[in-house]
């Protein structure tokens, strides 16, 4: 997808990584920069990566032409690094005299509708210690005062790898810590591509099933199982813009359903269908008060008021590890309207209300409810690969329940945040003879500066991304 | 369908087998009609294995005691038991590559150099079935093999091209066409006009080098050429080895221990809720038994730097 449609899920990325925000382009989708709200209605058509800064009251598109530069790049950087070494800060005094701007002429000259760059080099010329700083110094000092005064959005495609790092730098329990060198290795060892199906037991938002399904885009399944009683949230699929090539091989299924299939395969020496199963689990996932049974699982609509109403939670629930992502407010719905009309508000109708008088009965929902037949053909041949990001459950139980459903030579991966529970599982499972390759790996990242003089690592740097247990299922003697 | 486990196929002559003794030994093999393999466990014959489903663990015919297992290939696989004909990608860079390039099924991905081949395969398994991926090298021979082992794993959208890109960059007919770039060459920063051509709007382009001097001259061509969101990034993969271990317990016994230098199997395991004998003699010495997890002691240092640049719209 290279150009933004109307309706669809964007990442707004607020000064270059300071702030992002996922935001839904509804014609009355807006953001926040600095301390006014613009409409986003000008983002509609323009190519993802563009940029955009307010211009009076509204979004304008500019160009990140000399983003990546300092101030002279090429045969001159040679030169700035000569003249770095000249100054030094042996008389600068930090004490807040240097800036004779004030903030009540700053004030008056955004209302004449200075410009931000107008602010930030009028700065720039009332700062008495700007000249005796090193050239390095002045770029740092440059960038910092734009960065306030003259705020930028970059309109970013989600992706597996937009989307985790987002979440990771501001809410990252809520995707379970997963970071994005991590994520990466899952779906490397889990062998995600065409003519995969995917078992994936998913408590970290929905990034696991979505990153799957972006790796397959439709040439694979992906199956989401869940064994608590109300099926947990998976709205970050929702972020993606699936097609519905895509999204019409992303399913959600109840463990027992799997279970079941799988134990009357082995009395019969076939797999069953169980259709009185399945109307069972209709009932059970609606969560929010009785709804019509249907007869055709794709109508259902308890699985849209599940996506719904957690979606409504999500937005509300701040999860406590530091600043909460913040959800554009005009992201879908509001949540109140959400919890009460979860019938009616899903997602893929929202989409719907955009076009005009559309009758689209056959609207592809986000995530698919798979027929007795989809179950037993898959419990029969056996998943090709299995993906746990359930941090509350015990991986070697749950690798007990879940590896009997993969195909022999199937590769099984199960991502935690604490060593020890992989460790146990582990050792339990290299004298069970059930698995061959077994591998405990911590994955490690670390992010440069490299700017002429002044490379090295960055400052920060996140201490951990979890820990994976990998390893092949063998066929059973 | 390459390097996808068919859940319901089984082994046929021709496919390419994983035989796994251990998890540090593995081999490929193509499974021929009359074929052997002969290892430290034995002697095994492909005959065997034909119409086994893949994950089967076969037992050798000399002595019927040892075992191997054969296990489907995957690009994971693959990269431990290629033959290197140089230096190769290893799956932790790999899968940062492919997670860090945004690649998914469609994609159009170019490669310079194909090396071995190692990357090439984890990157024509993520862009399959409907993408592609053009992989250059300068060196005829080795672009041969690399050819040879694509066919070999049935691996049917990489087209391998012989040419110098640092020299020439890429081919023409490749403007505008690349959702993705790989670079693994010497002197990266002079193809990067190359990629910028190749490359469509708000696509990304990767650069491999082992050295900081290397990374610090591409990024300047990268900046030079106006290319944005340059990052630049190590990964390294730690891995844990487990063992069950006996730790002692020196609250027991009024402080007389055996001697805790003894292996564990020397000494008796049980429970430190053990009373200590009234005449403090031959006290059985009571441990804590627990698996434990600690990194193997060899570890990779380095592979390389991987920058990351994205075309402006």
């Amino acid at each position: 997808m290279e150009v933004v449609k109307a309706g669809s899920c964007v990442l707004l990325d607020i000064n270059n990584g300071e702030h992002f925000v996922f935001s839904r382009l509804t014609p009355a989708a807006t953001v926040k920069l600095g301390k006014a709200k613009y409409s986003l209605a000008p983002v509609i058509g323009c190519p993802f990566g563009s940029q955009f800064e307010p211009k009076s009251s509204s979004l304008e598109r500019s160009s990140r032409a000399g983003d990546g530069k300092d101030n002279n790049a090429g045969e001159e950087e040679e030169e700035e690094e000569e003249n770095a070494a000249t100054k030094d800060n042996r008389n600068l005094i930090d004490d807040n005299t240097a800036q004779t701007l004030s903030a009540e002429e700053i004030h008056s000259m955004k209302r004449e509708g200075s410009s931000g760059q107008e602010i930030v080099n009028a700065l720039i010329a009332n700062s008495a210690s700007f000249e005796s700083k090193t050239t390095f110094s002045q770029e740092k000092y440059k960038r910092k005062k734009q960065k306030k005064y003259a705020p930028r959005v970059i309109i970013r495609c989600p992706t597996a790898k937009s989307v985790c790092e987002a979440y990771f730098s501001k809410t990252p329990a809520k995707i379970g810590f997963i970071r994005v060198d991590s994520l990466s290795m899952i779906l490397s060892l889990a062998n995600v591509g065409e003519m995969s199906n995917v078992l994936v037991s998913d408590m970290v938002g929905g990034l696991l099933t979505a990153a799957v399904a972006e790796r397959l885009s439709g040439f694979g399944t992906v199956c989401s199982v869940y064994y608590t009683p109300k099926a947990p949230s998976l709205d970050i699929v929702g972020l993606f813009n699936f097609d519905s090539a895509t999204s019409s091989r992303i399913f959600r299924v109840r463990l027992s359903t799997l279970l079941e299939s799988y134990n009357s395969g082995l009395q019969n020496g076939e797999a069953a269908p169980l259709v009185v199963e399945q109307e069972k689990n209709m009932e059970d996932d609606s969560g929010t008060g009785k709804l019509p049974q249907s007869e055709q699982p794709m109508d259902v609509q308890p699985e849209k008021a599940v996506t719904e109403a957690e979606q409504a939670k999500d937005m509300e629930d701040d999860s406590g590890t530091g600043k909460p992502l913040q959800s554009d407010p005009s992201m879908d719905v509001q949540p109140e309207k959400a919890v009460t009309e979860a019938s009616q508000t899903s997602v893929s109708q929202i989409s719907e209300n955009l076009e005009p008088a559309s009758t689209n009965p056959t609207k592809q929902r986000l995530i698919q409810q798979p027929s007795n037949e989809d179950v037993s053909d898959w419990v029969k041949t056996g998943f090709s690969s299995l993906i746990v990001g359930a941090l509350n459950a015990d991986p070697l139980k749950t690798l007990q329940q879940l590896i009997p459903l993969l195909a022999p030579s199937a590769p099984f991966v199960i991502y935690h945040t604490y060593l020890q529970p992989l460790a146990d599982c582990m050792f339990a499972l290299q004298k069970e003879r059930t698995a061959v390759s077994l591998q405990l790996s911590e994955p490690w990242m670390r992010e440069y500066q490299v700017l002429p003089s002044r490379t090295h690592p960055h400052m920060q740097m996140s201490s951990t991304g979890g820990y994976i247990l990998s390893g092949i299922k063998t066929l059973p003697q | 369908m390459a390097m996808a486990i068919a859940s319901s196929s089984s082994i046929r002559e021709g496919d390419v087998v994983i035989v796994y003794e251990r998890h540090d030994r593995m081999k490929a093999v193509t499974v021929r009609k009359g074929g052997e393999l002969q290892n430290r466990f034995g002697v095994f014959r492909h005959d065997d294995w034909i119409g086994k489903p893949f994950g089967s663990r076969v037992v050798d015919k000399k002595k019927g005691s040892g075992f191997v297992y054969l296990l489907a290939p995957s690009p994971v696989l693959w990269t431990l038991v290629l033959s290197h004909r140089t230096q190769i990608l290893y799956l932790a860079d790999i899968s940062f590559v492919i997670c860090g390039l945004e690649l998914r099924p469609g994609c159009v991905v170019l490669e310079s150099g194909t090396g071995s081949g190692s990357l090439t395969t984890s990157l024509a398994r993520a862009v399959a079935p409907s993408g592609h991926v053009h992989t250059f090298d300068f060196h005829e021979p080795r672009a041969s093999l690399a050819r040879k082992d694509f066919e070999n794993n049935r691996i049917n959208n990489v087209t391998v091209g012989v040419r110098d890109i640092q020299g020439q960059g890429f081919p023409e007919e490749l403007t505008d066409k690349a959702n993705a770039v790989f670079l693994d060459l010497p002197q990266p920063w002079l193809a990067v006009e190359s990629v910028l051509i190749c490359l469509r709007p708000n696509a990304s382009c990767c650069s491999f080098s082992p050295c900081i001097e290397q990374v610090q001259r591409t990024c300047e061509a990268f900046r030079k050429y106006n290319f944005v969101d340059i990052r630049t990034f190590e990964v390294l993969l730690r891995s844990y080895e487990i063992r069950k271990e006996f730790l002692t317990d020196i609250s027991v016994n009024n402080g007389e221990v055996e001697d805790a230098s003894l292996p564990p199997q020397k000494r008796r395991r049980s429970d430190s809720s053990e009373k200590p004998r009234p005449d403090g003699g031959d006290a059985p010495n009571p441990s804590i038994g627990a698996v434990m997890a600690r990194p193997y002691a060899e570890t990779k240092g380095h592979t390389g730097f991987l920058t990351f640049a994205r075309c402006q719209v």
